[in-house]
Order: structure tokens, then sequence, then C-alpha cells
């Protein structure tokens, strides 16, 4: 409320104690300082300061029933002012328990608005109105039944129906009607359950009361919409009610501006409509009324009064809808005809917007109003003019389609909305595909819209354009002559003869490339697409432009490709047209050559690609024509594979002692020979070779580990020894399947010594890759990583036993996993190697000179178990284990020859391993 | 919350020149974002546009039908199938209804009896079909509301 208007008025006036308001002096003052703030702040603020007094209120245990219904309007207040007042909805619910009519109406109409926002509501108001809905009070049962309308849910429908069904045959008209209104809330939310009552509102139809008729009109009206073929026995009641009401028959409160009961004719119009649809038997049944009603709203017409209009319109709709009947679309057409040349706009549009459904059926509707529906285009109103645009959409015809598309392009200028105008552009170019007759006014239009709007195109109309082009014939649609004729002119074209008359196909190329070339000289900036389209048609055809000659073509070309507005995609046509327009003359320019120079530095790949490709081609002259023949489009190209022009060449060079040619087939078969020849050797390399991949091979299991001990091993040497690169670099050439793998892809071991932090996580990674198909070995890993972490020199020693102890572990995992019988066996190994840990963590320092004989037992030991078990997995896994066993004493015993020694034992074990399985 | 498919009217709105809703009926349900949405696309399209032209405007996938009194804007939103005329006819006896209630009406009696201009419409517009289109019996009704306390 602004300002100055509230400062005009007295308040006094508009709480006017005639009319009683019940509100107190209170909130009155709450209204008008709301009416008084000046932005929405202030008024939320006063608001929020309204609802910290109103939870005071509810606090209160004993509210009086007066005061509670003036809170619930205050509540309702805040609410309708966008504030949340869940926290006392509950005030409204008890209000409408109230024995007092005025109250409980307070709390009903409340409740009904709140109920929206909270859904709990709805279980505790569904007591009080079924007691209100037994009430003798009529007032009662009517604020009852008009809740109900507003709040039930489907699953409050069998807790109301049967009262409401009793009301239906109330003695009070009001009460029928909300009962029957009752009923549509529930018809719509759950139709099925309510269709079978269907008896009971047919009978509502006769009700003496037009306006219990009214609503059970709405409940026929969207039967009708869902299922039509269970109410066709009513349509002679809902005729003889149309008749009843424009013969006038009504109370006379029920007229609206002389006119009787328009919004119940209406409703009976619709459902009229959705009866005869498609159905000739009940459209007959119902013509004579439509008739008549649409004769009868005429004498409605006045001014600035719609009424009489609404109801002609729903006459020319339901028309539109009923099964086609001559007379009455000519009569429809009449009237569309009156809205169309009303002087309302409101008029005007729904003129329009029937006319658009109107020529679907009766497409010479808009004959005798095209000139009136293409001025509404000039209409400052945005809906009138969109609405057109839909209506001459589906009015276009040969006849009018210039007219129609030019007017809707300078409507399309007028056009903001990208999106609108986007699809309208596409929308037009459709159009004149489907509708143009003549290939000149289509190029024409083409490039017309192509100028303004060619941002908005969609790319195909280039090639469409090309094709048209290269394919059309002028004289085809210029004379309209038979189809044999345009054959046999095709054939004369093709043929090549004398063109001293020009067949059709050439007749449009001159035309267009004349148009085009023009373009091309105006060197304005067009969008790309128009330009693209230009300088193919120019590079195709210049040579056969009448209004230029190829060398003003060229000259302009060459303006363009300089031009800063064109985009580096045009550029690079616009040069290949220079080539084709060269080619095809045989006329060069010196502009050429800068053209050549400047673009051959081109950072466009493909703008470069064709200045060296015309660079090429203009050195050659005596071949151009072949490369770049004139109007090449459509001739297929053929190509010679077998190379017969270069016999001769062959011949020539094998006189001279060249190598003789082998076909692909042969090659492929020598290739073949050559492979097996090589496999076969390759098998016996692969024997030799087959262990070391064994072991590089980081899928087997606990392979992975052994990386992690050359770290360890690493340390110590480190730590205890001074020359360790030669040692390192013959250990970890040795040891490590996967250090190897690095070496190979260019990591040294002298790099892995210097940058062992990130070997190290490198290695960790490795391990998690391998690891992820290893279960048994989780565990272990994780260990290590944690190993890793806590690296530290002084706890070398104590590593390797936690190494050696999990390598225990792990073998015994692995073979528990294999074979669960074994166990006890399995168990006693544990122990011994429990106890000897032991040992290795209380010495930490002799362990390292202990730990050779260990480890030489633990090999025993395991050869011994591997043999119990003759499976190939745990001899490899033994093997393994001795190789990592060996690094470990590699790293105590730092001389080449006991690494050698140590893998000799280790291949003798591996050896026995082998035998025994 | 109780679903309303399909019915004629999908709200009903009363908005002042600055935009202020004094009166809004929803017919279908809606968040509250949502009804603050279309409340201010109403607003918007409703206030610039010149008296002269047509009082319908198409509004997403329906249509606003809206009139003018004095001060004050009254939308409804309908289907576009439905008949546009028909809803400005309503509007209109629904302005008269008013204005008969409160004796020549103005944009204050509808601020300071709000819930009474709720009650007259439920009168008329219940679940979103108009129900009552007699003057005589509508003005019966909110008699007889008056009467009560």
């Amino acid at each position: 409320m602004s300002q100055t208007y509230i400062n005009k008025l007295n308040y006094q006036d508009f709480v006017n104690p005639n009319k009683p308001n019940y509100i107190t002096k209170e909130f009155e003052k709450l209204i008008r300082e709301i009416g008084d703030c000046k932005s929405k702040l202030d008024e939320d603020r006063l608001i929020e300061q309204q609802i910290i007094k109103l939870k005071k209120f509810t606090k209160k245990k004993k509210i009086k029933p007066k005061q509670q219904s003036e809170l619930v309007l205050r509540l309702l207040f805040c609410q309708l002012l966008g504030h949340d007042v869940s926290f006392a909805h509950i005030l409204a619910i008890n209000s409408s328990q109230e024995s007092n009519l005025f109250y409980k109406f307070i709390g009903y109409l409340a409740a009904s608005i709140f109920i929206s926002t909270n859904e709990d509501l709805q279980l505790l108001m569904i007591n009080s109105i079924q007691k209100d809905l037994k009430s003798d009070n009529t007032l009662a049962v009517s604020i009852a039944l008009t809740t109900i309308t507003k709040i039930i849910t489907v699953d409050m429908i069998p807790a109301v129906l049967s009262n409401v069904l009793i009301l239906l045959k109330h003695q009070e008209p009001l009460i029928r009607k909300k009962a029957l209104t009752a009923m549509y809330t529930f018809l719509k939310q759950s139709p099925e359950s309510i269709l079978k009552h269907q008896k009971d509102f047919e009978l509502m139809l006769d009700d003496k009361d037009i306006s219990v008729t009214g609503v059970a009109l709405d409940l026929f009206l969207f039967i009708s919409k869902t299922k039509p073929k269970t109410i066709k026995h009513l349509v002679v009641s809902f005729v003889e009610i149309l008749n009843l009401i424009i013969s006038g028959k009504l109370p006379i409160e029920y007229d609206y501006r002389e006119i009787h009961a328009p919004w119940i004719q209406i409703k009976l119009l619709k459902i009229l409509s959705y009866l005869g649809q498609d159905d000739p038997n009940t459209s007959r049944e119902i013509y004579q009324v439509v008739q008549l009603v649409l004769k009868e709203s005429e004498i409605g017409f006045i001014n600035g009064i719609f009424a009489g209009h609404a109801i002609m319109h729903e006459c020319i709709k339901t028309i539109t809808k009923l099964y086609p009947s001559t007379k009455l679309l000519e009569l429809a057409s009449i009237a569309a005809g009156k809205f169309v040349t009303s002087y309302s706009n409101n008029l005007k549009y729904l003129g329009i917007t029937a006319l658009t459904d109107l020529v679907l059926v009766y497409p010479e509707a808009t004959n005798k109003h095209q000139i009136i529906i293409v001025d509404c285009l000039e209409d400052p109103d945005e809906t009138l003019k969109r609405k057109t645009i839909e209506l001459l959409f589906r009015i276009t015809n040969k006849s009018n389609i210039s007219f129609i598309v030019e007017k809707m392009l300078s409507y399309l200028k007028t056009q903001k909305d990208q999106k609108y105008k986007t699809s309208l552009v596409s929308r037009i170019l459709k159009l004149a595909e489907e509708h143009g007759t003549n290939i000149k006014w289509y190029i024409l239009t083409i490039n017309k819209i192509l100028q303004i709007f060619g941002d908005l195109v969609n790319h195909d109309i280039v090639y469409n354009i090309m094709k048209l082009i290269s394919e059309g014939s002028l004289l085809e649609d210029e004379e309209d002559e038979e189809d044999e004729d345009d054959e046999e002119e095709k054939e004369s074209g093709k043929e090549g003869s004398q063109l001293t008359k020009y067949d059709g196909n050439t007749a449009l190329k001159i035309f267009s490339v004349n148009i085009y070339a023009e373009i091309i000289s105006l060197k304005k900036p067009y969008p790309n697409i128009l330009y693209q389209i230009s300088l193919w048609v120019a590079g195709e055809y210049s040579y056969l432009c009448t209004n230029f000659t190829t060398e003003e073509i060229m000259v302009n070309v060459v303006d363009l490709i300089n031009a800063f507005y064109i985009s580096d995609e045009t550029r690079a046509m616009a040069i290949t047209a220079l080539t084709k327009m060269v080619s095809h003359s045989g006329k060069y320019l010196e502009q050429i050559d800068t053209i050549i120079q400047k673009y051959s530095t081109s950072r466009n790949t493909d703008i470069r690609q064709r200045c060296f490709e015309m660079k090429g081609i203009l050195q050659l002259p005596n071949i151009i024509d072949n490369i770049l023949p004139p109007d090449s489009i459509n001739t297929d190209i053929e190509i010679d594979t077998n190379l017969e022009f270069l016999n001769e060449f062959v011949e020539n060079s094998l006189k001279n002692g060249g190598k003789k040619y082998i076909s692909k087939e042969e090659r492929i078969k020598m290739e073949n020979e050559l492979q097996l020849g090589i496999n076969e050797n390759k098998k016996k390399s692969k024997e030799l070779r087959f262990e070391a991949y064994q072991s590089n091979n980081p899928q087997q299991s606990s392979t992975w580990r052994i990386p992690q001990q050359n770290i360890y091993e690493r340390e110590v040497n480190n730590n205890q020894i001074s020359n360790t690169i030669e040692i390192e670099n013959s250990i970890s050439l040795k040891v490590s399947g996967i250090s190897q793998r690095w070496t190979e892809t260019g990591y040294s071991g002298f790099k892995e010594n210097e940058n062992q932090n990130i070997e190290n996580k490198k290695e960790k990674g490795e391990e998690k890759n391998t690891n992820d198909n290893n279960q048994n070995n989780q565990n272990n890993n994780n260990n290590n990583n944690n190993n890793n972490q806590n690296d530290n020199n002084d706890n070398n020693n104590n590593q390797i036993n936690q190494n050696n102890n999990e390598k225990i572990l792990d073998v015994k995992s692995f073979r528990f996993n294999r074979i669960g019988s074994k166990e006890p066996i399995l168990e006693e190994e544990n122990k011994i190697q429990e106890k000897n840990l032991n040992n290795d963590n209380n010495n930490n320092i002799t362990t390292i000179k202990q730990k050779p004989p260990k480890t030489e037992e633990e090999l025993k030991r395991e050869k011994t178990v591997n043999a119990l078990f003759n499976g190939v997995g745990s001899v490899r896994t033994s093997r393994k284990k001795s190789k990592s066993q060996k690094v470990n004493l590699n790293s105590k015993h730092i001389t080449k020859n006991t690494i050698e020694k140590n893998n000799e034992k280790v291949e003798n074990l591996i050896d026995l391993g082998s035998e025994k399985n | 919350m109780p679903s309303l498919q399909s019915s004629e009217i999908r709200y009903i709105l009363v908005q002042n020149r600055q935009g202020k809703t004094r009166l809004s009926r929803w017919y279908f349900p809606c968040s509250d974002e949502e009804k603050n949405k279309l409340l201010s696309d109403f607003y918007k399209l409703v206030n610039v546009r010149d008296p002269k032209l047509a009082n319908f405007i198409e509004y997403r996938t329906y249509k606003i039908v809206y009139r003018r009194y004095a001060g004050l804007f009254f939308g409804m939103c309908v289907d576009t199938t439905d008949n546009e005329l028909a809803a400005l006819e309503s509007i209109h006896l629904f302005v008269e209804s008013l204005d008969a209630y409160f004796g020549n009406v103005c944009e204050l009696d509808i601020v300071f009896h709000f819930w009474k201009c709720y009650a007259l419409m439920d009168e008329m517009f219940l679940t979103g079909e108009i129900q009552e289109t007699s003057k005589k019996i509508v003005l019966k009704r909110m008699s007889d509301l008056d009467r009560l306390n």
C-alpha cells in the first residue's frame, strides 16, 4: 500500500461500525503499521515482533474463545504475509471446536489455509468435521462441508463419505450444493470409488435450484473428460437444461447482464463438446441447440461486458470439436470473424485463438479475414502477436507464402527473446521449404533471413542450398513443365551441348551466382553462414556470372579474406573459392601472392593447409583443370585403383634393375613364415628366461614383498657399509622384480638409492596394486606400510626381524588356506618361529649374526613342508621365500661371493623342490 | 495436502500496483517458494501492461486472466483450454459482489476485512470452479455470517 494512498484516507472510515469486524484495536494498529511500512524489511520486523507476542499468548493455559478467535485471525494475517506460524496452528483447531458458530467459522477458515503447510492438522480436524456434519444447524454443516472441500485427502474420504451422501438430500439447497461440491472434490481425488454413486448425482441435475445443477455439471464435466462413454445417455438432459436456460425460465437472480446464467451455459457447452467429439450420432443431437445458443449469445453483446462473447466463443470451440457440420462451421467462422474484426484486443485475441483451431477442420474459415489477421502482427500486444503467428503457420499455402513470410520476418525483427526467435526462424525456413514454389523466391528469401538471423540458423541450410543450386532447375518452376520435359532438359544439360539457350539448371546457377557475387561485393558484416554459401557458389560457378567478371569477384573475395568480420572457417572457404576461380578462369591476381604469404603462417591449421594447397596447385598450370574441374559437385570421381597409367614407369624401373613389387598378401605370408622361425627360436629362449619372468611377475603371491626388503636392506647398507654402490647395484638387479622393472623404464639402482623415500612410495603403490588380487597378504602389506613410515636407522634390525616374522606368518597363512587339515603341524612350526622371534627381539644386535643359520633352518623347513604339500604353488612360494632369504643374507654377508654362494644354494633348493614334485 | 487437479482455476490473486498481495487463494498444491515466484511473476507481467491490451497473458502452460480495478489487479490463472472471457467475467462478478457487500469497496476494505474476503471467495469459487453465480445468494450467505456474532 503506498504511503500517499494511506495518508489520503481516514482509517476510521474503513472500520465500519455497521459491519462488525471483531478485531481489537491492537490488531487494527498492526494492520495500519504494516500498511505504513516503506520496505519489506520493516514489515518483516513488525511481524516478527507480533509473532513473539503471539507466542506468549499461546503459552497461556486458558484463553477465552473470543480472544482465541482474534488470535487466530492475527495468525492468519501473519501467515498471509509469508511468515511461519505453525507453532500456533493448534489454536485454529481449538477454535473450530467451539460451540459458538462464529468462532467455529474463524477456526475452520484459518485451518483450511494453514492446512496446506501442516499435514498433521488434517487428522485433528476430521473429528470435529464429522461432528459438525451431523449438526442440526445448517450453517455449521455448511462450514464443515466447505472445509472438507479444502482439506480432504484420499485417506480421509471414507471417514466422511456416508455423511456427505446423506447431505445430498438435505432440504436446504445451500447444503445440497456444498455436499455436491464435496463429492466433486472426492471425485477428483479417487474417481473409481465415487463413480459408484453416479446415480445420486444424476438426480441432482434435475434439482429445483439451478446453482445445485451448476455444481452437478462440474462433476459431469470431469466425467465427460475422462469417461465420456458412461454418460452419453445424459446428452438429452444436458440439451434440455441448455434449452431451459436460453428460453429464460430461470430465476432472474441468475441473469448476468441480461444473459441467462452464462457460466452454466458454458459448462453445458463444454460437456456437450466432449460428448460429441468423434461421435456423429451424438453430435447430431447437439447441433440444433448449439446453433440456438450461438444465435442467442449475440443479443448479449454489450460494451465492456463479455459474457455474451464468452458464450459465443464457447460455441465456436464446441463446433470445432463436434463431428464436422458444414453449416455450423460456416456460422462459427462468421462468429470468429466478428471477434477478429472487433475493436477490443480481448476479442481479437480470442478470434485468433478460435480460428487457429477452426482452420484445422475448416480451412476456408480464414479466407475472408487474412488481411485482418496479418494486421494483428502490428498490434502492440505481444500475446496477440504470438497467437497470430501460430495461426499464420497454419494458414500458409502456396498462394500466400511470400506475403506471410515477409510479414513474419518484419515481426521477427522486433523480437528480443533469443530462444523464441531461434525457434521461429527455423519454423519460417521450414515453411518456406514446404510451401515455396519458386526457387528464385526461395533463394532470395533464405538470403534475406540469413542476412539478419544467420547466427540463429541451423547449418544444414547451407547444404540444402548447395544441393538445390547444383541440382535444381529454374525453368521447372517457372513454366510448370511436365516431368518428362525436365528429364530431357537435364539430359541435354549433362551432354554439355552448346548452351545457346540455357537449360533450367544453368539458368539457376547464373541467377544464383549473380546474387551471391553481389553479396560478396557488398562487403557488409553479414553472418558467416551467408558468406559461406556465397563463397561456395562463387567458387563453383564464377565463370557463369553475367553481372561481374571473374576478376572482379576475385578482387572482392581477396578483400573479404582480409576483412575482420569473417571467421576463420569462412576465410578458409574463401581461399578455396579463390583457388577454384583461378583454376576455372586461368586468370591470376597479384594479390593472391600476398594472401598466400600472409596466411601461410596463420595460426589456423585449416587456413594454412588451404594456402599451401593453393600454392601447390597454382604451380601446376597444366593439370589445374583436372584437379578442380568446373561444376564438379555432381560428377562422381572415378578412381583407377589399378593405377594402370603407371605401368610404363614400373616396367622401366624393373628394366633398370629395380625390385619387383610384392603384393600385400604375399608379404603377409612371408612375414608369417618369418615369425614362425623366430617363434621357434623364442621358445628356446623362453625356457631360459622363464624363471626370471616368474620372479618378476608381481601377480604371483608374495613377490610383492621383495622390494620392501630391498629397502630395509639398503638402509642397513647405508649405515654399515661405505662402498655400497656396486653391491647395491648387484643386489637390486638380482633381487627385486619390481625394481628391475623400474630400471627397465629408466630408473637405475643408483637412483633408487638416492631417492629412497620417493621410491618407497612408488613401491608401496605397486604393492597395493598387486595386492588387490592377493588377500592373503593384505595384513602383511599394512604392516610393511607402517614400517615404512617408522623408518629409523636405529630400528633397522628390529624391522628385519619383523619382516622375517611376517614372512613366516605369511607362509603359514598361505598353507593354512591351502590345506586346512595340516593345521597341527603348522601350529608347531609357529611355536618354533615365535621362539626365534622372541630371541630376535631381545637381542637386537645379535640377531644379525644369528640370522643366517636361522634362515637356513627356515629354508630347510619350508622345503620339507613343501614336499608335504605336493603343490606347485607351494613350491613356488618356497622358492620366492628362499630368494627373499637370500636378500637378508646378502645384507649381512656383504660380499659378492656369499651372494653367489647363496644363489647357488637357493637354486639347489629349488631344484630339490621341483624334483620332489 | 489435498491435490486438486484439473480444477478450472489454479489460483486467484489480488495485488495492488505496488506489488503487495492482498488476497491469494490456491487451488492446487504448491510450496511457499513456488507461491512467491508466481506472485512476483504475476506482478511483473501484469503491472507493465497497457490497459488497452488484452486481459490475457500466456504464462508457462497456463493463462493468466486479469483485470485492473482502480489500484488493484484481480487475477486468475486458468487452463489454456478454458474460456478466458468467462474467467474475466467471473472476476468482475467477484468484484461486484465485494462492492455490494462492503458498499463501494476499496483496497483498505480488503486489507482490514481480509478474512471476510476469503469467506466471500469461498462462496463463489469453492474448489477452483465457479460455484455460485447469483450475487444475491452470496450476499445472503455473507450477512448470515455477519449475524452470527
